[in-house]
């Protein structure tokens, strides 16, 4: 089971900008460039080969290392070679099925199905109806080869449980299916590609034939032939019988005198005798060894069993816009972090200057509550001052005031009484004799008083004193001398 | 590329997050560093009154030094519990000197309350002792009473009789005003002389 975050993975290690060696939409140089691959054949259900070929990294082909000896098909020996080569390559196999195919042909094309890719080969497995017949399993794994410019196409089919058990003898070794193929099946499409790159359409027989078996195709005015022999297929024989057969129909065209045609061989001719083979057969021969048409980038059949739809390649852009917007992200979450570590610093300075505030605040109230009590206590010590400053000694008034007068006057009463908060005092006194000693006395009182600070601001009418027979009572408003003056 | 959606929206949604998450960073430290610069504005503002405050402190703390021992000097005679034991004080004391003096004394009161009493425009309480003291002496009467004023030597006399009292002997009324210490003043006095021990 995929993980969620393998598509994570993908993106961030680069395998998701590069195609996927499964995807059976590209061809196998795009899906192997810088990769090593390596081709599984066999010459019937008893023999089997391998060869490995290398890709550059533009998709060409470097390497074609020679094909290994033939083995014996599940021996021991065989699956040690696999698992050999699983190990010393990139463990990926094109599996060819050079015998065990059928092919027929169909009145109608794939390209009805949808643009070339996964889903259309999907649909023509499905479509029984339409690209099937009795010459073809029902469980046969088909692929329908066409050309563009033809109705119709040529279906090829493999039994489904003889891939599946190529299949398994492969991956039980460590290999994974990159494709599985027909060589013959191959030759044609190639064939059939290349005509459609250069705007041609096929004309006579088209006759492929890898060395092992061979199919045969009837073109009878740009269509294919689908009268009765228009398509044959020889599998499963000696490949001495698969050549007379070949030569056999070549004879029954000459004889037809349709003897136009393409004979598409890998390897070995068709026959040691050029004579056997019409003059207008267009032969085209290749090496046995160079698999061209079995990588050839123009052909794309597969009949893996569990055949499904990959991933796609990302474009290159998306590379630089993925890593771009991870750089950013981690470039933000840098700054953020930076940003929240400054942020939380400031905070902590920003409580140390609280602090010296409230610090601050405190010894100010702590100073204006002195202030104010200083104030308090200097409101106190003015109000004492001006309470001094506003006394009087009474003692030195009344020893004053009694010390200074004649012998001939005497005194009967005498007070003070102090006016409340002012430098003033009422003097109230009551002299006894005649009216002279009484003025004579008045200038000595007031002399002294004047001798001790004081002044008389207003002198009261005298008046006869309702105490004392003769009497006289005078009262005067007497300012008081300044505190220290 | 539909293989990949979920894991590119994810990413995307990263980005954004990563984007919002710087954002909202910045506008932290932007809020905090705003707060800083307030914070240091009002704390050097505080720093500035601090200072200022102390210099005044310091400015009256000097000014007030001559008046403080002035203060000191007259607390010692009213620093007593009530305005009342001030009084009962003042009115025993008078009449001890006036024992002590050879003359009779009576009609002693006490005001039951301090009043108040404006002096250049600023109330002052003051408590009141009246007192009649009697003798055949002038001498010794004016002596008890210059006796009186040296006792109390912040009291005011608000009034003072002298009159002949029968034969022979001489009355003197007297009635003094002794301030009190005001209430509000005293614990800011305590507050002031605690601050200043510390210092």
């Amino acid at each position: 089971m995929r993980s969620p975050l393998q598509p994570l993975f993908e993106l961030l290690n680069g395998d998701a900008y590069t195609p996927h060696l499964g995807d059976a939409s590209l061809p196998l140089n795009r899906r192997f460039a810088g990769r090593s691959l390596v081709i599984a054949g066999g010459g019937g259900t008893s023999t089997a080969w391998t060869q490995r070929i290398i890709f550059d990294r533009q998709g060409k082909l470097t390497a074609l290392e020679k094909r290994s000896e033939l083995f014996r098909r599940g021996t021991a020996e065989w699956l040690d070679h696999l698992s050999k080569e699983a190990k010393e390559t990139s463990g990926w196999l094109v599996l060819l099925v050079e015998q065990q195919w059928q092919a027929t042909l169909s009145s109608s094309s794939s390209a009805s199905l949808g643009p070339p890719g996964v889903e259309r080969m999907l649909r023509v497995r499905d479509a029984v109806s339409l690209f099937g017949d009795e010459r073809l399993s029902e469980d046969a794994v088909r692929v329908a080869i066409d050309h563009p410019t033809m109705e119709g196409a040529i279906v090829a089919g493999v039994r489904v449980g003889i891939v599946q058990q190529l299949e398994r003898e492969a991956r039980s070794q460590g290999f994974q299916i990159a494709a599985v193929r027909v060589p013959t099946v191959c030759l044609l499409e190639q064939h059939l590609a290349r005509l459609a790159d250069e705007n041609a359409s096929p004309s006579g027989a088209l006759v492929a034939f890898d060395g092992q078996s061979a199919l045969i195709v009837g073109v009878r005015d740009g269509a294919f032939d689908d009268t009765e022999g228009g398509i044959s297929y020889v599998v499963n024989r000696a490949p001495a019988e698969v050549r007379l057969q070949i030569l056999r129909r070549l004879q029954a065209s000459r004889n037809a005198r349709d003897v136009r045609g393409v004979a598409l061989v890998i390897g070995e001719n068709i026959s040691s005798d050029p004579t056997q083979i019409p003059q207008d057969f267009d032969l085209q021969t290749e090496p046995k060894e160079t698999l061209s048409a079995v990588i050839d980038e123009r052909v794309r059949h597969d009949m893996r069993s569990e055949l499904e739809e990959v991933r796609r390649a990302l474009p290159t852009w998306s590379r630089s816009a993925v890593y771009g917007m991870i750089a950013l992200s981690i470039a933000c979450i840098g700054g953020a972090a930076t940003h929240a570590a400054d942020g939380w610093q400031i905070g902590e300075r920003t409580k140390m200057q609280d602090a010296l505030r409230v610090a601050d605040e405190s010894a100010i109230a702590i100073a204006n509550q002195h202030i104010a009590a200083v104030k308090a206590e200097d409101l106190r010590a003015h109000q004492m001052a001006d309470w001094i400053d506003r006394n009087y000694h009474a003692q030195a008034l009344l020893n004053s005031f009694l010390q200074t007068l004649p012998t001939e006057v005497s005194v009967d009463a005498v007070s003070v009484q102090a006016a409340e908060g002012l430098p003033q005092a009422k003097l109230k006194f009551t002299l006894l004799g005649s009216e002279s000693s009484q003025r004579q006395a008045l200038r000595s009182i007031e002399n002294s008083l004047y001798a001790l600070g004081y002044e008389v601001g207003r002198r009261d009418d005298p008046v006869p004193s309702s105490a004392r027979r003769g009497g006289v009572v005078y009262a005067w408003d007497l300012i008081m001398p300044s505190f220290g003056s | 590329m539909s293989y990949y959606r979920n894991t590119f929206v994810a990413l995307l949604l990263l980005f954004v997050a990563a984007i919002a998450v710087f954002l909202a960073a910045s506008a932290f430290r932007t809020k905090k560093h705003e707060a800083f610069t307030q914070a240091t504005q009002a704390a050097l503002h505080a720093s500035n009154c601090r200072h200022a405050a102390e210099a005044e402190r310091e400015s009256r703390e000097r000014g007030i030094q001559a008046y403080r021992e002035f203060t000191k000097a007259w607390r010692a005679y009213s620093d007593v519990a009530a305005p009342s034991d001030l009084g009962n004080t003042i009115r025993a004391s008078l009449t001890s000197l006036a024992t002590q003096a050879g003359l009779t004394s009576e009609g002693a009161t006490v005001a039951g309350e301090p009043r108040t009493y404006a002096v250049a425009g600023r109330a002052i309480k003051v408590q009141q002792v009246s007192l009649n003291v009697i003798g055949e002496s002038l001498p010794a009467v004016l002596a008890w009473l210059g006796a009186v004023e040296g006792r109390y030597a912040y009291a005011r006399v608000e009034s003072c009789a002298l009159s002949a009292y029968a034969s022979h002997s001489v009355q003197l009324s007297v009635t003094l005003l002794h301030p009190v210490e005001s209430a509000n003043a005293r614990p800011a006095l305590a507050a002031a002389e605690s601050i200043v021990s510390r210092k």
